[in-house]
């Protein structure tokens, strides 16, 4: 799937994910602290989700 | 693990990834880190114990240190864009060449002085981006102007954007800034000298060399005195603004001299030197802040009192490897060189709305200036840092470590590490991403082996500086700008000589240091 968007929506999508990153790592340390293993399961996956998904973007 | 020839190429195999996916496949930094962090991630899983929770423990560790760096990258790039969208960069840049009518003079002003100015304040490709349009402007050739102004701003990289390579050095390693920086600042001193000697025979030829050569002494040893004074006071995230600027100054001084000045441009940007002054307001704002807070120690006590600081537990490989448990270093929040930054911006910031100097779809441009060179460098740095603590926590970095220090003689090993270091700056495009890269595996080589760390860190350091600006990642921003696209090879061959001329001095001087000076740890 190719989403054109023009640089001001990319930026603000990029600030977005940017900004989700933020905040699924620290629930990704919280969970991890709490040593809950299935959360920290699936918080790794979108956290790593996240990265790649700037990339490409 | 057992060291092995096979088990070294296995923990060598992100690096490896790296550097064939950018020589061979060309690939981009940010894309060839990503694929580095997947073989990291593979490679620990498969041969070294990895675990999803060392794993996943690993990459809040790397975001956690990341920040540290993003935040100074994005402050460093958004000052630098305000700047540009009111208009200082083109008016500092035009202001430099009606000092003199010296050729020589103009270009050690521009390539050398005003490009370090520029990577102490924003680095990123910024000083090359910025000043060889300028030099071509000036008649000299787009790649005698690329290669000029990545040459000149080389030493500038280490202690550019705020410190932010050194403080990542510091970050990974552990070891504290003050003890690597007598070195690092004695390194870096010593190659003023033959910097602005390579430009001024590249520009103007060797007969100029000794007419320049007074005026190159004196602006080194000034430089060279303000980085000495600066970085051993603990004060390197001024340690290339601080020797720019007095270079700058010395210079100004300089070409009031009859024997440099020659005849004065009479077309002068100068005349209006309020409007001057308030346009390069940002600048004038981050070194009185940046100044202000770290020297009045009782603001930065208090500044520094709101601290926020992550407690890891420890962590165990599958094949028992322990890293135990630990507190990560503080982030002073309102004392961060990144809020240094912010607090100039949103000064200047006011002062332009207020003033006027806004255009209309300011905001817009000031931001998508920013979004094309933050993400990418941001990026670059927060999959390295990845592939950096992965490889740390289940033990590749010191197993690479232990087969270099295995591998090569004890007495040579010090003028390896900038080599090592500039392998790294090349491959990733950046001084920081380098230090991020083979901070750890130097020191615990320089252990093994029983050198002084800060002195092997400090040649790391130094390597990486000077081979970041001939990276695949910058010269690509570099050449563009002087219409020089897909003609970065021919760049790269001219420049790579001169830039390993630079790196030889700093092992040499590692070498004699190591030899002369004793080294151990």
């Amino acid at each position: 799937m190719k989403f054109n968007l023009n640089p001001s929506q990319k930026f603000r999508l990029q600030v977005a994910i940017f900004a989700l990153e933020a905040i699924i790592t620290v629930f990704l340390y919280l969970a991890l602290r709490a040593d809950h293993i299935f959360l920290g399961k699936i918080l790794s996956f979108l956290l790593i989700l996240g990265i790649f998904s700037l990339i490409f973007l | 693990m057992e060291l092995t020839p096979l088990s070294w190429l296995l923990a060598f195999l992100p690096i490896l990834t790296v550097m064939v996916l950018m020589l061979a496949f060309k690939w981009g930094g940010m894309r060839s880190s990503a694929a580095s962090w997947i073989v990291t991630v593979i490679v620990s899983v498969v041969f070294f114990g990895g675990t999803w929770k060392i794993l996943a423990w690993s990459q809040v560790k790397s975001l956690f240190l990341s920040f540290n760096l993003l935040y100074i990258i994005w402050g460093a790039l958004l000052l630098y864009s305000l700047a540009n969208e009111v208009g200082a960069i083109r008016m500092i840049s035009e202001a430099i060449p009606h000092l003199s009518s010296d050729r020589s003079l103009q270009v050690l002003t521009i390539a050398f002085l005003l490009t370090s100015f520029l990577q102490g304040m924003g680095g990123f490709g910024v000083p090359v981006a910025v000043c060889a349009p300028i030099l071509v402007s000036l008649g000299f050739s787009p790649i005698l102007a690329v290669v000029l102004t990545a040459i000149g701003h080389s030493w500038a990289v280490a202690f550019g954007s705020m410190a932010s390579a050194y403080e990542s050095l510091i970050s990974v390693t552990a070891v504290p800034g003050i003890q690597i920086a007598p070195y690092a600042a004695a390194f870096f001193a010593l190659s003023h000298v033959p910097i602005a000697g390579i430009i001024t025979v590249l520009s103007t030829g060797w007969k100029s060399l000794l007419k320049t050569m007074p005026a190159i002494l004196t602006i080194s040893a000034v430089m060279s005195l303000t980085l000495w004074v600066l970085v051993t006071n603990g004060l390197w995230s001024l340690g290339s603004i601080g020797p720019s600027l007095m270079g700058l100054l010395t210079m100004f001084l300089i070409t009031r001299l009859p024997a440099y000045r020659g005849k004065a441009d009479p077309a002068s940007p100068m005349e209006n030197k309020q409007s001057f002054l308030l346009t390069i307001i940002p600048y004038i704002l981050l070194v009185g802040i940046g100044f202000l807070i770290i020297l009045i120690k009782p603001l930065n006590q208090f500044l520094s009192r709101a601290q926020f600081s992550l407690g890891y537990p420890e962590v165990v490989s599958d094949l028992g490897l322990v890293t135990p448990a630990q507190q990560s270093d503080p982030i002073r929040f309102f004392s961060h060189p990144g809020s240094v930054l912010m607090y100039s911006i949103l000064i200047s910031s006011l002062i332009f709305h207020f003033k006027g100097y806004f255009k209309v779809g300011a905001l817009r441009r000031i931001l998508s200036r920013l979004t094309h060179s933050a993400i990418g460098a941001s990026l670059g740095v927060i999959t390295m840092v990845g592939v950096s603590t992965i490889m740390t926590h289940t033990g590749m970095t010191s197993l690479i470590a232990r087969g270099i220090s295995e591998a090569i003689n004890r007495s040579l090993y010090p003028a390896v590490s900038p080599f090592l270091g500039a392998l790294g700056a090349f491959l990733t495009g950046s001084n920081s991403n380098s230090n991020i890269l083979f901070g750890v595996i130097q020191k615990e080589s320089a252990q093994l082996l029983n050198l002084s760390v800060p002195l092997i860190l400090a040649g790391q350091n130094a390597g990486a500086s000077f081979a970041s600006v001939m990276s695949p990642a910058k010269l690509i921003v570099s050449c563009t700008t002087v219409g020089l696209a897909n003609q970065e090879g021919i760049v790269l061959r001219k420049l790579l000589p001169l830039l390993l001329v630079l790196i030889s001095l700093a092992a040499v001087a590692m070498f004699l240091w190591a030899f002369f000076m004793g080294a151990g740890a």
